[in-house]
């Protein structure tokens, strides 16, 4: 019973799952008749992704991690159909690999996705999604996600992530970027999850000295989902804002 | 010697003799054309683009920028010497084909030679519309890294030299692309004006 003048308190929402991360969603970029950048020498990128692809999902599975591969040979699914893939896990991340065509030779860098303002958002105003985040970044579990801004409500877990990968990469290879950079990369646009993009530099180099970059950018990769567990373990046990 | 070999031996020769006479001028012949595809290059691109200069232009000094020699991906701006026009569509237009056309080297390049800027708009709201022609697409190396600079450069000029311009959209042929060259994405709007081009906005702040 209530005493006079108290208000009914509202029953407390149960509090969203706490973030893990369980699951790294690997996307070798291209395939298919689209190569991706070809180098002097005949490096294909869309090759080399692939063998990306495979020596990361090893050093992943060797942490414990289940690593999936948006695509194992020479298959060319869209850039929806490798959103789908992660759209439809939990606790998952996403890294798309790449390889420039140019940039210093042997080096790696990480991009989040920089949000481009909406195309019916007025010029001088840029968007700025207020949707309520679950604490991973993203959104809460009943809201629906708008498939074409699906990476809105991420942007600052992907960015936390790229941050943690370019440490790793910078460590590994010499002379990478201290810092991650923000870029519109269009396959991370529709990712509902932390996602990320590596682009290793460059097609200029032969075929066999990249490849051989694959286990140390696996060993980098590994560590900073490691890292990433750790952080979203740690923000869910600290006592976040009211929402 | 049989007479159908020494016929056969004869118009050999004879093929030798007008080969060896032809052969000059069939080199200079080679050599002009080789030498004349960067004419005819500039000269395509005059006939798909109509003359920029009016003789209202003043001669500026206007800071483009292209890739830079010291720091490997980034930009730099270099000072140049223009006639631009006070229009801003027409100044744009004109920032634009320098920015193609004279690069300080091949490597800093950033947008593909044969690559047309064909109509450029402005909108009250400051939206900018450049319509490239398909090279900027076929022609861009492929790569987040180049692609990014690619339009880094562009949106970089606009605002480094037009203060009307407040974001960007590409189009090529007068179509929305999805990516540029396989990787940047070309749906949304890039900004213009800010001191980061492509950076995320800050958080939001959480709901009450």
């Amino acid at each position: 019973m209530l005493a006079a003048g108290q208000a009914p308190q509202p029953k407390p929402a149960n509090p969203p799952a706490a973030p893990k991360l369980a699951v790294v969603v690997l996307d070798p970029a291209h395939g298919g008749s689209d190569s991706g950048a070809r180098g002097p020498a005949g490096t294909i990128e869309s090759e080399v992704v692939l063998d990306f692809g495979r020596a990361i999902r090893v050093a992943l599975e060797a942490r414990g991690f289940r690593a999936v591969l948006t695509r194992e040979g020479n298959q060319s699914p869209s850039y929806d159909e490798r959103s789908a893939l992660i759209n439809g896990l939990s606790d998952a991340v996403f890294v798309t690999l790449h390889v420039s065509s140019t940039g210093p030779a042997g080096t790696a860098r990480a991009y989040y996705y920089a949000l481009l303002p909406s195309p019916s958002a007025p010029a001088t105003a840029q968007a700025n999604p207020a949707q309520p985040r679950h604490p991973s970044g993203g959104h809460r579990a009943s809201a629906l996600i708008e498939w074409d801004r699906a990476q809105e409500p991420y942007l600052d877990s992907s960015r936390r992530l790229a941050e943690l990968v370019q440490i790793q990469l910078a460590q590994q290879f010499r002379g990478s970027p201290e810092t991650p950079a923000a870029a519109a990369v269009r396959q991370l646009r529709t990712v509902a999850a932390p996602a990320i993009a590596i682009e290793v530099s460059s097609v200029a180099a032969d075929s066999p000295r990249l490849t051989q970059m694959g286990q140390p950018l696996g060993e980098a990769l590994a560590r900073a989902a490691s890292a990433f567990q750790q952080a979203l373990a740690q923000a869910a046990s600290e006592p976040g804002p009211e929402r | 010697m049989a007479r159908h070999w020494k016929i056969a031996v004869a118009i050999l020769g004879m093929s030798v003799l007008a080969s060896l006479l032809t052969f000059p001028a069939l080199l200079r012949t080679v050599l002009r054309l080789q030498s004349s595809a960067a004419a005819e290059q500039q000269a395509r691109r005059e006939i798909v683009q109509p003359a920029l200069s009016t003789p209202a232009d003043t001669l500026e000094k206007a800071p483009l920028f292209w890739a830079s020699a010291s720091e490997p991906a980034a930009l730099e701006a270099h000072d140049l010497e223009l006639p631009l026009a006070t229009d801003p569509v027409q100044r744009a237009k004109q920032l634009i084909a320098a920015l193609i056309a004279r690069p300080p080297t091949p490597a800093q390049r950033t947008l593909p030679a044969e690559t047309v800027l064909l109509q450029f708009y402005l909108l009250p709201d400051g939206t900018a519309v450049a319509d490239f022609s398909e090279a900027l697409a076929g022609a861009t190396p492929s790569g987040i890294l180049s692609e990014q600079m690619a339009v880094d450069s562009i949106a970089r000029t606009l605002e480094a030299n037009l203060t009307a311009v407040h974001r960007l959209k590409i189009l090529i042929r007068g179509q929305e692309a999805e990516t540029l060259a396989g990787h940047l994405d070309l749906t949304g709007f890039f900004p213009v004006g800010t001191s980061q081009p492509a950076e995320a906005p800050p958080a939001p702040a959480r709901s009450p």
